[in-house]
This record gives structure tokens, sequence and C-alpha cells, in this order.
């Protein structure tokens, strides 16, 4: 059965003269419209320049800060591990006051020396009581000394 | 991305003809089809080009500067023998008065596809895709829409003009 809406020659004569009666614009119109549209098209290519290159300044950024980062946070993992061992125990036994207590303050991780509370500490040497040392260390570096010095105490040295 | 303004002139006429269509032709066609491209224009970097062509997209703007349009405007719509036009010399202007008449005074929704099919010379698809409806639902919908506008013609005394492509057609 052939179904009515695909009788298209039932309504081709007046479709044609729908085609034909279609409105047109005034030509001053289409000019004017077109003359907007073609104003418009260099901008909108070069902002699209424009958002690349900041996408790509923008991504180099980030690279750059996250190498920074990556460097710094492997910097804070070696001064930790080297502490752990002990080697910076031993420069510090033959370093005056000011050198231990950069080496203890090196103990800490970089955001702790900038931005925790400091403790101050009187540091006995096991072995050389005599060589007391004031230390200001991180809360964590502090207690750390207090743990494994049983000769050290709060506060700095008489 | 492809800009979808890159050939404009087709598109100034094929968005000039649906809101003339929907509006009736004259100031207010070519103040709505302004409103369409200042607004293409404003948001041409969000056409996608996988979710229609520009025709369709630009005909989707349009359809809602013409609603906003309509609710401005507070004048009755036109019937068949309030609609004027500048008689234009060159062309069968009885004719193309008769057919725009005819059209103007279909309901809102024969008006709309009428003026999607012809105006803006959108397929049965695209108009599908452009009111959510399906695609033989668009066919049947247009074919009721041609029926009525025959009626009209018919009942206005104003038989359907023939443009000489149509009398090609028929053979005549």
């Amino acid at each position: 059965m052939r179904r009515p809406w695909r009788k298209h020659h039932e309504f081709s004569e007046l479709e044609s003269d729908l085609r034909a009666a279609r409105p047109e614009p005034r030509s001053d119109l289409i000019r004017q419209l077109v003359g907007r549209v073609e104003a418009t098209r260099v901008p909108f290519r070069r902002n699209r320049v424009r958002l690349a290159l900041a996408g790509a300044l923008t991504s180099g950024a980030l690279v750059a800060f996250a190498l920074a980062g990556g460097f710094s946070y492997t910097a804070a993992a070696a001064s930790a591990v080297a502490h752990a061992t002990g080697i910076t125990k031993a420069h510090s036994s033959n370093a005056g006051g000011n050198s231990a207590n950069s080496n203890a303050n090196s103990n800490a991780n970089p955001s702790a020396n900038q931005y925790q509370e400091k403790v101050v500490i009187c540091h006995r040497p096991p072995g050389n009581l005599s060589n007391a040392q004031t230390l200001t260390l991180s809360p964590a570096g502090a207690a750390n000394h207090l743990k494994h010095h049983p000769d050290d105490t709060l506060g700095p040295c008489p | 991305m492809r800009d979808p303004l890159a050939d404009p002139a087709p598109l100034v006429r094929r968005v000039y003809a649906y809101v003339a269509y929907r509006l009736g032709d004259g100031p207010d066609a070519e103040d709505v089809t302004s409103e369409v491209f200042e607004r293409a224009l404003r948001y041409r970097e969000s056409y996608d080009s996988r979710k229609g062509d520009p025709a369709a997209w630009l005909i989707g703007i349009a359809r809602r500067c013409v609603a906003d349009a309509a609710l401005r405007s507070t004048s009755p719509e036109p019937s068949v023998h309030e609609v004027q036009e500048e008689p234009d010399p060159a062309a069968p202007a009885v004719d193309r008065l008769t057919v725009r008449a005819a059209v103007a005074s279909l309901d809102e929704r024969d008006r709309e596809l009428i003026a999607l099919r012809y105006g803006a010379d959108l397929t049965a698809r695209q108009i599908a895709e452009t009111l959510e409806m399906r695609t033989n639902a668009v066919e049947v919908a247009l074919h009721r829409a041609l029926g009525r506008l025959r009626e009209v013609l018919g009942e206005t005394g104003l038989e359907a003009p023939t443009s000489p492509h149509s009398r090609q057609e028929a053979g005549l």
C-alpha cells in the first residue's frame, strides 16, 4: 500500500510555487550582514591563535613547576635519608654551634623550615657532654633528638 | 573547528526566507534576521559541526529570535487579506503574494513546517532534528500542512498560482 505522504507528485506544483515565492532579502541587507560577518572573521582566527599560545605557555609553566617541585622533593628525601643513616651526625660532631644548628635545620623538610613552629633544645653529644649546643629545630626534629639523646633537654643551654 | 559562517550570503537568504515566512516579509523580518546573525557571531565558537550543518544551526537560533519577536509584538498575525508587499515588477508578484498570504493564514505549526521546509530549505530529517520529532512524523505533518494550504488557496478564491517551473514539471 502506498502511504499518502509519499505522494510527492500530489503537491509538486504547490511545492514549486512555495519555493518560487520564497521571500528574498534586500541586497542591502545581504551586503550588510556579509560585511558584518567578514569583519569579525580575522579576530575570530586571531583569538584561536591567542588561545593556543596561552595554552602552550600555561602547559610549559606547569611542566617547569612540576620539575622544580620534583627536584625539591628529591632533595628533601635525600636529606631525610642522610639524617637516618647518621651522615649529618658525623658532620655535626666536628662543627661549631652555627654549623650544627644549620645541619639540624636541614633535617626538616623545606615546608617545615618555612612554615612550622620551631623548638629550641639543648643538645649534648653522647661522649662529649661538655660540648652542649643550643639547637632550633622543628617539633619533629626536636622530638627525635630528645628520644635518641637522653642528655638533651628542652630549652636553650645554660 | 569549522567556521559556520564561512559562506554567509546563502545563509542570509535562507534565514531571511524562514523568518519572512514566519513573520511576514519586511522590516520586522530584516530586524530578526540581523539579530540571528548577531547571536550567531556571539556564539560562533560554540558551533559543533557534528550536531548539524550551519544552516540548521542558524535556523535553530532563528526560531528563538522569532519566538522573542512574537512575544514583543502586540500586532495580530497577518491574515490573507492584510499581507501587503511592495510590487516587484521583475517577478510574478501576484503569485508570490497569493502564496505568502495563504501561508500567513495557516496556524503556527503549519506555518513553521512550511517555513522550515520551503523557506530555510531544510530536509525532513533536519526539520525532525530541529523540532525533536521523527522524520516520518515530519513528512506526514508537512503533507497535511500542504493540504491545508491548498484548501486555503481554494477557499479564498485564490487559485494556486502556477510558476513557470511547475508548468514545466507538469508538462504545460
